[in-house]
């Protein structure tokens, strides 16, 4: 095909040519602009962003081993599968203890 | 009553263009994104270029220049050839709920207005910087930028914690102008002052997350960061109100916590070698500028505006905070600089001009700065109402500040003004005068000059001129050369060019004697002639002839006794021949004349190898002694054929003991009688050195300063 036999194509006339470019140029930011949505929160999941928010030497507190484990136990609880579980289950156990206290 | 209809346009920016001709299609197509980006968020924008003298070809550039897509375009013409005014000129001419400044040679990350207008938005009062500076030319590296919410105000003090591209409401425009750093032919660092100023408004400052501003560093560039030492003009921000009331609470948090948080470069690298987002957008930026690129990040310094430039500046505003709490807002006519404060040489001086200056309500406030370290000052207690003292180098110490320059600058702007800087020559006064003079143009210098130092090397008497130095390079910002002697003034007039309208002679006061204990005139031949000699005991004064006088004087069968006091100091030791007891006997140290007994002896005896006009030999005077010392310095200007023994003063130690010997001979021998000469001596002193004749001087040289 060239570009003669396209006859139906808005390049033939200026004026919607400009108006397509506008629409395209705006596609392009608002593609632009989810691309980097995407990009942030993909950052974010890979724990990216604490980095950028947050580049600092840990305090003393931050290097003992209590910390440490407390900090990997809530880090299961953002995993995509382990972590809806460890929330329900955390949520009946607690409420099962409520239950058993007034049980008693 | 309609109200005034609100801007239409939500950014301004602002771009101020001189010589960028060679940058700006790059400069332009990265605004042109940003903007299309930000239109895709609903957002107007206009582009408000001021060529501020541009050159031809930058002008014709943007003549020729397509900026479709850009918004409304407005071209102003002027000719400040200053940034800071021409930056003033684009904000007046633009329209924006927001203003941005734009430089000709930088770029910027496409979400760059998109998400200041964000943050902006969400933080009323608040200027927006980008969190990320990636710099890139000539040298590469990248910091990254904190808000007010994690670096304290206190670090606007010792450096400027942004950059220059800022985002900022309107209304922070009216009541703030950039400076004409040009005008003050001292500062720079426009930018640095204008974000000063918008926190002493209450303006808090905010990152707009994963904004990033391509610096292009010039050869230019890097020879104007050559001329470091720069600082901003004086701002609001350093004034003792502002400091003491808008940032006690920064004061209060810095002194709980005084280390920040350790940043950690390696974090950001980090951060910056494996984000999605930041690889969009240096990829964008790749795209129109190849001198950004992704492969400088694993190399290039990192830094930030928490790590240690921060820590730095805390200490210095944590000083200069306790320093404006000390002074409790005063404004001070005259501040003196001393290495420390001793009742003795010229600190005892310049003290006395201190006081003359209160005395004549030519001064109402007098503040004295040591910046030596000293374990104790003297006389901290007794000085005058209206004088304090302030211990820089103490306090300096403590907040663990090496440089005092900058916090005596912002002392002297915000509390003496207008103040007359008096000193002596300490090296602390010598490297900030030196250095900052210039900076200091209502603040006139009165430099105090006794005497030039002078060492012996293999005979040859060498005089050392480092304060002669410090004349050549600042004269042109010194008021006054004030000596206690007029000869010194004359040999610098001819070395240094000295006007002589700057040069003054002002003779120190002398108190009169606390009680007058009748001598007896010493008789020929009646008993030894007793001789006192009371001085530091050092290289200058010359302790060693003294031994060696005393044996010449026997070698000639003159019988005499000379008594030493004086303390060592500099770990100079007794010379040799100076016992407990015998011809030259060793006294112990002294305190002032006055509590010497000098009524038990016959004259006054100094050896000082180079002088100015010294005190023990006035006060000598004073207490009625025949005083027989050498022509050095302003000594002549004192002890005279009518009033003394001056002694021709020669480099040849044997040629000067002699004369000495002769001296003292004469006197032992009654060829010269003491008491005519003492009369004299008493009768000077009482004219010309008296309290109110210094009081009269010191207020015909200086006039009150208007504070």
């Amino acid at each position: 095909m060239t570009l003669n036999s396209m006859s139906h194509s808005p390049s033939a006339s200026p004026v919607p040519r400009d108006e397509e470019i506008r629409a395209l140029q705006e596609e392009v930011q608002h593609l632009r602009k989810r691309l980097l949505k995407y990009a942030e929160e993909a950052d974010q999941r890979a724990g990216l962003d604490a980095l950028r928010t947050s580049p600092f030497e840990p305090l003393d507190f931050q290097l003992s081993k209590g910390y440490r484990i407390w900090k990997m136990y809530l880090g299961l609880y953002d995993l995509p599968v382990v972590g809806p579980v460890l929330t329900a289950a955390r949520t009946i156990a607690g409420k099962a203890v409520r239950l058993l206290r007034r049980l008693r | 009553m309609s109200s005034p209809a609100l801007p239409s346009i939500d950014i301004s920016i602002v771009l101020n263009l001189h010589d960028e001709a060679r940058f700006l299609d790059r400069t332009i197509a990265s605004l042109r994104e940003a903007v299309a980006y930000a239109r895709a968020d609903g957002l107007s924008a206009e582009l408000v270029i001021v060529l501020d003298n541009a050159t031809p070809e930058t002008a014709a550039k943007i003549a020729a220049m397509d900026f479709s897509g850009m918004g409304e375009i407005r071209t102003l013409e002027v000719s400040h050839g200053s940034l800071g005014p021409a930056r003033n000129s684009g904000i007046a001419a633009s329209r924006g709920r927001y203003i941005a400044t734009a430089d000709g040679d930088d770029l910027v990350s496409f979400n760059f207005f998109s998400a200041m207008m964000e943050e902006a938005e969400r933080n009323p009062r608040t200027i927006i910087v980008p969190e990320f500076l990636y710099a890139f030319g000539t040298r590469y590296h990248l910091w990254q930028y904190f808000g007010t919410d994690r670096v304290s105000k206190l670090a606007f003090f010792g450096y400027h914690p942004f950059c220059s591209r800022v985002f900022f409401p309107r209304e922070l425009a009216q009541d703030i102008r950039y400076v004409d750093t040009k005008a003050t032919r001292f500062f720079a660092y426009e930018d640095w002052h204008f974000n000063c100023e918008a926190v002493a408004a209450g303006y808090e400052f905010r990152t707009a997350a994963n904004t990033i501003l391509f610096y292009r560093q010039r050869s230019t560039s890097i020879m104007a960061q050559e001329g470091h030492d720069k600082l901003c003009p004086y701002s609001k921000y350093f004034s003792a109100d502002h400091f003491l009331t808008g940032l006690r609470v920064s004061h209060d948090a810095a002194r709980k916590s005084p280390k920040v948080p350790k940043y950690t470069p390696e974090g950001t690298r980090l951060y910056c070698m494996n984000s999605q987002a930041f690889l969009e957008l240096v990829y964008a930026a790749n795209q129109i500028e190849f001198g950004i690129d992704f492969e400088h990040l694993k190399y290039m310094s990192m830094g930030s505006n928490v790590g240690w430039p921060c820590q730095q500046a805390l200490g210095l505003a944590s000083a200069y905070f306790e320093a404006l709490e000390k002074l409790n807002g005063g404004i001070y006519d005259d501040i003196v600089f001393l290495p420390f404060l001793s009742n003795g040489g010229a600190e005892k001086f310049l003290l006395e001009v201190s006081k003359s200056l209160l005395a004549t309500n030519v001064a109402q406030r007098v503040l004295i700065m040591t910046g030596q370290e000293f374990e104790q000052h003297e006389g901290v207690d007794q000085l005058p109402a209206n004088v304090e003292f302030l211990d820089l180098r103490e306090l300096a110490d403590r907040h663990g500040v090496k440089d005092l320059g900058p916090l005596l600058l912002r002392l002297i702007q915000s509390s003496a003004p207008r103040a007359r800087l008096h000193t002596n020559g300490p090296g602390f006064a010598i490297d900030f005068l030196l250095r900052y003079y210039r900076a200091l143009p209502e603040n006139r210098i009165a430099y105090y000059y006794f005497c030039a130092e002078t060492l012996p090397h293999q005979q040859l008497h060498f005089t050392y001129g480092s304060s002669l130095n410090f004349l050549s390079e600042a004269l042109n910002g010194i008021g006054w050369v004030i000596s206690d002697h007029a000869r010194i003034l004359e040999d610098l007039g001819k070395m240094v060019h000295l006007a002589p309208a700057k040069a003054e002679t002002l003779y120190a006061p002398v108190p009169p004697p606390a009680e007058s204990v009748p001598r007896l005139p010493y008789s020929p031949g009646s008993r030894p002639l007793r001789i006192l000699w009371a001085s530091r005991i050092d290289t200058q004064k010359r302790p060693d002839l003294v031994p060696r006088i005393a044996q010449k004087l026997e070698e000639r069968g003159v019988k005499a006794s000379i008594d030493m006091y004086g303390s060592s100091v500099f770990g100079y030791s007794m010379p040799a021949g100076v016992s407990r007891d015998g011809p030259v006997r060793y006294r112990g140290a002294f305190r002032g004349f006055s509590s010497l007994p000098y009524n038990q002896y016959d004259l006054f005896l100094y050896t000082s190898s180079y002088d100015g006009l010294p005190n023990v030999v006035l006060e000598a005077l004073s207490c009625s002694m025949l005083v027989v010392a050498p022509d050095v310095g302003g000594l002549r200007e004192v002890i005279t054929p009518q009033t003394g023994v001056l002694i021709a003063h020669e480099a040849d130690d044997e040629v000067l003991i002699e004369h000495y010997a002769d001296a003292l001979a004469a006197i032992a021998n009654g060829s010269i009688q003491p008491q005519p000469l003492i009369r004299n001596a008493q009768r000077l002193i009482e004219e010309r050195h008296s309290e109110e004749a210094h009081r009269q001087r010191v207020a015909s040289i200086f006039r009150p300063t208007g504070n």
